[in-house]
């Protein structure tokens, strides 16, 4: 499922029939031909802006989980590597963020900084880190222990050697576990975004797409929420159901609390 | 013991109470004597209903019911006498003389022509926020000259002062607000006490819920409407409120309404529709103070030729709409003219001839570059009052004669910082805006525009600069002549529309449907009401029962 998404964003330019914004028909018509889901509130073709927002979504998956994964890994790697007083401290911060009301802070947040795909990134970013960095951390002070660690820093080996050549192959697929539900969730935090109207509305995205269908006022008349609604509804499920069946695979096999 | 008979009789009783209970909305307020009580929606906390506290146009609309205006128009857009018995103005045209009706205070203290003087002063004597839109000019000289009587001596002719002071300024009582330092501090029912037709009878910010008793001892009659209630509804959808039986009129969204909405309003006998043109205005503003293209006037032109306005009205208005003018004034205001105003129709070549003869480059790709070999893009800002199906058109557009246009959604708050900066490219405006006015307003809308000196910068034509407007823009507002102040207009719109600082995209009507067994008097009002405002909330039917004069219906 997840590779079809993948798949769809990569060759948007390929497989859509149109640009996501050209103007190709009258507005609202009903599926034909020349546009299989029919036609939006401008006249733009609904199939290709699904398939052109497949790639929105990728980009802010990539990039909201790259920016989880650099933050969740720094903290996870120097508290359990440093310990002590550095530790403390970032396991507090930790702790603070988790405790914090995610969804009410990012609608507070999103409306502050306004409506724009960076923002909705950055927003999901800064409240997804905490979990990864704790899962980094409890991987980093186990492997810290073992006897590889410190025979590779008794042979003079930095902590930047012993990062990269012992901790991260070791902490891989935890991470990667980790990474494929922040992935998920990012897509749907987007897309909840953008539905309450705190996304970038002028953005292709499924989430704008939906928000955009919902207000329309003929989406209650005849069948048009068929083909303009209900396509997004699924792509999204599609998507995000993807991200949570690959990650509730990968983390019974990788997470060590599920090994005890 | 009941026989076979009365048993069935009392059945079909029952029956039939029931069936016309169901029948009945039971939500429906009771008309009592005649005299109906209407549901309109809510439009939240939009300030409190009080002459220097009221925010923006619907705010406006809501003080107006309990604070009167010496004059007030009716549906034909008239000023009729209201709290002035008679009105007079010197053959100089600087000094107006206001003779009082005999009119008493909701508290029963008499109102006097020290009640306007005063208010006068308090309203140019303090600052107040751009949203309290009807603060009358500076530098009139309020005279009392009886009890009843009083003079408005102004420096130079003013051709709005009619309908946007005297039909505009609501009197406050002096007894109350002198003892009130700070009004924009004081929100008790002190502030409410008016020489209205309404009370305030209650008002719930929580439940979005506020409702106005007409005063039976009201000076004109006792108020026809006897109630008005104002209900929140969903996602401001009046016409499903009004469908639904929470309301009993409803307005069609300001952006513009399709056929396809009002269509069961159209067709049921229930319902009444009316409609105006040219209720709101969507204009693209070009940052000429950018430079480079955006300062080229042939630029401005090419994009104006490349939007097909006619299209945008037909595919995302099924027609309910008119395409923009050049010169800014809609074909519906009655100082708009065709006659010697350039117009930009829709043609792909000649702007891109006119882009070609700019130094516009077209590459391979299909998009120009500026003649210094940068790229031809700009950001478009655009409210989110605006539609977006009306922004991507636009991009589509540009897009199609190499003009690259990326979009960047804003709330409108955002978009008047914009503005006012100036910090833009290209902003797709929506207007009416704080001025409260709209596109069938008085003519010295343009000043907003088109002046170099504003009364703001929010609706300013970015950069634009021209004398010859600046003296015309002035000369018609010392002119009371009609057909000499169009002549002045109209020059307005030839000369702007020839330097196009701003592109008209189109202007929506405006709709409204009523429950006819409810109210029927509904109109909207030529010109608007207090400064212009477009909307079709002029109290004077409630009050009236009628649609013209000041005659209260038995």
């Amino acid at each position: 499922m997840l590779a079809l998404v993948v798949a769809t964003g990569v060759l948007a330019p390929w497989l859509a029939p149109y640009r996501p914004r050209a103007i190709t028909g009258l507005p609202y018509e009903s599926p034909s031909g020349a546009h299989l889901l029919g036609t939006n509130d401008a006249g733009a073709d609904i199939l290709s802006r699904l398939i052109w927002g497949s790639r929105t979504t990728l980009v802010v998956a990539v990039s909201a989980t790259a920016l989880v994964l650099a933050v969740g890994l720094a903290v996870g790697l120097v508290a359990g590597l440093r310990g002590g007083i550095v530790d403390a401290v970032m396991m507090r911060l930790v702790d603070v963020v988790l405790g914090l009301p995610v969804l009410p802070l990012l609608i507070f947040i999103a409306t502050l900084v306004g409506p724009s795909l960076r923002a909705s990134v950055l927003v999901i970013g800064l409240f997804l880190w905490p979990q990864t960095a704790r899962v980094v951390r409890s991987q980093t002070l186990s492997l810290r222990s073992r006897g590889f660690v410190g025979i590779a820093r008794g042979f003079g080996g930095g902590t930047l050697y012993v990062i990269r050549r012992h901790l991260v192959p070791a902490l891989g697929p935890v991470i990667a576990a980790n990474m494929v539900f922040v992935a998920g969730l990012a897509v749907s935090i987007e897309a909840g975004l953008s539905f309450l109207g705190l996304g970038d509305p002028a953005a292709v995205s499924w989430g704008a797409e939906l928000q955009r269908a919902v207000t329309s006022p003929l989406i209650q008349t005849g069948s048009l929420w068929l083909w303009w609604l209900v396509p997004f509804g699924l792509a999204l499920t599609f998507a995000i159901f993807g991200c949570s069946l690959i990650g509730v695979a990968l983390e019974p096999r990788f997470n060590p609390r599920w090994r005890r | 013991m009941m026989d076979r008979r009365t048993f069935l009789k009392a059945m079909g009783g029952a029956a039939g109470a029931l069936v016309l209970g169901s029948a009945c909305n039971p939500g429906r307020p009771a008309t009592v004597g005649g005299r109906p009580t209407v549901r309109v929606k809510s439009w939240g906390d939009l300030g409190s209903p009080s002459p220097f506290i009221y925010v923006a146009g619907p705010g406006y609309w809501r003080m107006s019911l309990l604070f009167d205006t010496l004059t007030w128009p009716d549906s034909t857009g008239e000023q009729l006498p209201w709290l002035a018995s008679s009105y007079h103005r010197s053959d100089d045209g600087l000094v107006w003389s206001v003779q009082l009706r005999d009119v008493k205070w909701a508290d029963g203290m008499p109102l006097t022509s020290r009640d306007v003087a005063f208010t006068y002063d308090y309203y140019t004597s303090r600052i107040f926020t751009p949203l309290l839109t009807g603060v009358p000019r500076k530098g009139i000289d309020v005279r009392v000259t009886g009890d009843r009587s009083v003079e408005f001596r102004l420096q130079s002719p003013d051709a709005t002062f009619l309908q946007q002071t005297l039909g505009t300024m609501p009197i406050a009582p002096e007894h109350v607000f002198s003892k009130i330092a700070d009004p924009q501090a004081v929100f008790d029912k002190r502030v409410f006490m008016g020489s209205g037709a309404y009370r305030l009878a209650s008002k719930d910010v929580n439940a979005d819920t506020e409702s106005y008793v007409a005063r039976d001892d009201y000076y004109l009659g006792r108020p026809y409407v006897r109630r008005i209630e104002m209900v929140g509804v969903p996602n401001d959808d009046e016409l499903a409120g009004l469908r639904a039986g929470v309301l009993d009129g409803g307005a069609s969204a300001a952006e513009g309404v399709r056929n396809e909405v009002l269509a069961p309003f159209r067709d049921n006998p229930e319902f009444g529709l009316i409609s105006a043109p040219a209720g709101f205005a969507f204009p693209l503003f070009f940052n000429m103070t950018r430079g480079g293209a955006l300062a080229d006037l042939r630029f401005r032109q090419a994009c104006l030729h490349a939007i097909d306005r006619n299209d945008m009205v037909g595919r995302l208005l099924t027609g309910n709409g008119e395409a923009g003018s050049p010169g800014w004034l809609p074909p519906s205001n009655p100082y708009y003219t065709s006659d010697g105003v350039r117009e930009y129709p829709f043609d792909r070549t000649e702007a891109a001839r006119l882009l070609d003869e700019g130094g516009y480059r077209r590459l391979g790709s299909g998009d120009r570059v500026n003649p210094d070999g940068s790229p031809l893009h700009f950001r478009l800002h655009l409210p989110d009052v605006v539609p977006l199906a009306l922004a991507e058109l636009v991009v589509d557009s540009l897009g199609a004669v190499g003009i690259s246009i990326d979009l960047q959604r804003i709330d409108l708050v955002h978009v008047y910082g914009l503005k006012v900066a100036p910090n833009y490219d290209l902003i797709i405006q929506s207007y009416p805006g704080p001025a409260g006015i709209g596109p069938n307003a008085d003519p010295d809308q343009l000043r907003a525009v088109f002046h170099s000196n504003p009364p703001s910068q929010t609706h300013k034509a970015t950069g634009y600069s021209n004398p010859e407007v600046d003296r015309l823009i002035d000369a018609q507002l010392a002119t009371y002549d009609i057909d000499e102040r169009k002549k002045l207009v109209a020059q307005i719109q030839q000369i702007v529309a020839q330097d196009l600082p701003v592109a008209m995209l189109y202007y929506t009507d405006f709709f409204y449907a009523f429950r006819r067994s409810v109210f029927d008097q509904w109109y909207y009002t030529p010109g608007g009401f207090s400064t212009g405002l477009s909307d079709v909330y002029n109290k004077q039917p409630y009050i009236t029962g009628r649609k013209v004069g000041v005659q209260v219906r038995d």
